[in-house]
């Protein structure tokens, strides 16, 4: 168990080193020059080239990228050109509205998804099982920005039941920030009227960013029940007479949920994607929104810095799930 | 009688057409009593002992017959009825020791499973009851094995665990579906044995499924040979091994090496084994009998040799009328 910990980290500096040198020589052969956007088009030659010195735009590459990668070990991502603020607190800022939306998106999807999962494997090949695959299948074929476009001119357009966009209600003060998620902060107050907008902004957002992992983990658990439900111990289980919710749990869906878990870890970057879209279309103020107002600013600083923290949390993402393993697979374990 | 199969008629259903894998089977087991089920691959036998519990395939109908056990149509008995019999009053233990145990779940935690269903105790009992039953069927730590996981075991241990799962409540009939077949010779004898022992000790009777006809001998009271989903022959043991009828169980005794002489080759039933895609017309086996006539194209009668000795055959006629 530490010895998988301490691989993983050992990893990480690797993993955390390649990124860094890939974005950083992306953002160098792209063309585009950060110090003109900051100063403009009309600038002189003098505040021109100050800025570009003051930037280190001026150094040899390798200097410029040794600066970078020890600005790194110091927790120093640069200085966002676009806000002028570091971008590390940029990012800590727009993190949590990311990770709640995340969080929430990936609570419904596993939750739903192994339901769904299981009861079509149980019932495989009957009309359960025919409604669940359509609906898995939309799942992973339907693009985030025309389910969330869908969703928004049915529940806000015409039905107007819940909020197209943001996090709060303009009108409504945000709750005092303890985690960073409006929807546990204002429940640690027990302010259930914020509480009850935060949750009525999230639910669209959420449901359209979770739908594709949901129809992921739907198809994974479905395949992986039917194999199991095949196996001899699952006919060993009936044949001793134990209940159906024993073996269709207990036994089946735990056994299933190897496979799963490892769909889910590779799944996870696809939500990380995802969030991003969900992010502009539901004007949702988080880090994919942050992102991508900086590439339309050729703020390298922040497009970098971006960058580094979702490898860290995909490398991490992946150290839970050979966790999980070891936790569901004695064989690994022993 | 404690259990009665009769007239049993199963098919397959697939995307190429239906299947019939059992005709006509009829089997009695008394309290008390070891039967034996012997036949090649095919024959129908494990689908014999699937269909009682009810454990048979999706694609399985069956077409006729009846299972009466103490009274109740096995067949008809609504599931959760017969889910009640399942390993309380019926047990099985299948082939394969390794793959009927669950891989992430320990030992002891299946075999207690199984008896908290079956008796209804609590948690502590449970685990007591669970390593008595590991001592029941002659585990040394059961402790140990009790904290185990299958693929910790040997093929041998694993199979003395699903007899404890199956002999938990303990059954009245245990079905044995090839109950050695996948371990070593030693190995064999001594799960046999323990078998043996433990219906004894409980009156449970037993239907060993096998194809190894050394094993009934030494086992069981009565045999009943099956050949392409039917039964051939049947009657006591010593009656059918010593003056078998039908040429399938005559074939089967020729073919078994120990005591035969080492300088004459050892006879062998000729033919391809049974394909049930392809039953012959009359007899089932037509195709590979070496006294087959004209009449044996159609469906053979079952005679009575004598009160103890059933066979399905022609010739076994002829030969009977002329005595």
């Amino acid at each position: 168990m530490l010895k998988v910990i301490k691989d993983r980290m050992i990893m990480l500096v690797f993993v955390v080193f390649g990124v860094s040198l890939i974005t950083f020589l992306i953002s160098n052969v792209i063309p585009g020059d950060p110090a003109r956007m900051i100063v403009g088009q009309r600038a002189s030659q003098e505040t021109y080239q100050s800025i570009r010195e003051q930037l280190g735009l001026n150094d040899p590459l390798i200097i410029q990228y040794f600066n970078y990668v020890k600005g790194l070990f110091t927790g120093d991502l640069g200085t966002s050109i676009r806000t002028q603020q570091p971008v590390l607190e940029d990012i800590l800022s727009y993190l949590p509205a990311t990770l709640e939306l995340i969080i929430i998106a990936f609570m419904i999807a596993i939750f739903f998804g192994m339901i769904i999962g299981v009861f079509t494997g149980i019932y495989n090949n009957t009309m359960i099982d025919y409604i669940g695959r359509i609906f898995s299948i939309s799942g992973v074929s339907t693009p985030i920005f025309l389910s969330g476009l869908i969703v928004i001119i049915i529940f806000y357009g015409q039905l107007d039941w819940l909020p197209s966009s943001g996090r709060l209600d303009l009108t409504m003060a945000r709750p005092p920030t303890v985690t960073g998620f409006y929807t546990v902060d204002s429940l640690m107050v027990g302010n259930l009227e914020t509480f009850r907008n935060a949750v009525s902004h999230i639910f669209l957002p959420a449901l359209i960013l979770s739908y594709v992992l949901l129809s992921t983990v739907t198809r994974q658990v479905r395949s992986s029940m039917i194999d199991v439900l095949n196996k001899e111990y699952i006919r060993t289980a009936n044949a001793n007479g134990l209940s159906k919710w024993t073996v269709n749990v207990r036994y089946a869906l735990r056994n299933s949920l190897i496979p799963t878990i490892t769909v889910i870890g590779v799944s996870f970057g696809s939500l990380l994607g995802g969030a991003v879209v969900t992010e502009i279309v539901f004007n949702w103020p988080g880090m994919g929104k942050y992102v991508v107002d900086s590439i339309g600013s050729l703020d390298f600083p922040a497009i970098m810095g971006f960058t580094i923290v979702i490898a860290i949390g995909y490398v991490l993402i992946n150290l839970i799930v050979d966790l999980l393993y070891i936790f569901l697979d004695p064989q690994i374990r022993e | 009688m404690l259990l009665q199969i009769e007239d049993l008629a199963v098919s397959f259903l697939s995307m190429y057409g239906k299947t019939d894998v059992l005709e006509d089977v009829s089997i009695d087991i008394d309290s008390g009593e070891v039967i034996g089920i012997v036949g090649e691959s095919g024959s129908g036998k494990s689908v014999t002992a699937l269909s009682i519990l009810g454990l048979l395939d999706n694609n399985a109908q069956i077409n006729k017959g009846h299972i009466n056990y103490k009274g109740n149509d096995l067949l008809t008995l609504p599931p959760n009825k017969l889910q009640l019999l399942r390993g309380k009053e019926i047990g099985i233990v299948f082939q394969e020791p390794m793959s009927a145990l669950n891989p992430t779940m320990k030992i002891g935690k299946q075999i207690s499973n199984v008896i908290r269903k079956h008796r209804n105790v609590d948690k502590q009992t449970g685990k007591q009851l669970a390593i008595k039953a590991l001592e029941d069927v002659q585990i040394n730590n059961p402790q140990e094995v009790f904290h185990k996981y299958s693929f910790q075991l040997s093929g041998g241990m694993c199979q003395r665990v699903v007899i404890a799962l199956a002999m938990s409540s303990p059954p009245e009939l245990l079905i044995a579906d090839e109950p050695t077949t996948a371990l070593d010779v030693t190995v064999q004898a001594e799960i046999l044995k323990l078998m043996k022992k433990l219906s004894d000790n409980h009156q449970t009777s037993i239907m060993l499924i096998t194809h190894d006809l050394g094993v009934v001998a030494n086992t069981c009271d009565r045999i009943y040979v099956m050949y392409g989903g039917k039964v051939v022959e049947n009657g006591t043991t010593s009656e059918v091994l010593y003056h078998p009828q039908h040429p399938y169980t005559k074939g089967l005794i020729d073919s078994i090496p120990e005591g035969k002489s080492k300088n004459h080759p050892l006879k062998v039933l000729q033919g391809d084994s049974f394909n049930p895609g392809k039953r012959p017309q009359g007899c089932v086996f037509y195709d590979r009998c070496n006294i087959r006539s004209s009449k044996c194209l159609e469906e053979p009668p079952t005679i009575e040799v004598n009160a103890k000795h059933n066979v399905a055959c022609w010739e076994a006629e002829s030969i009977a009328i002329r005595e």
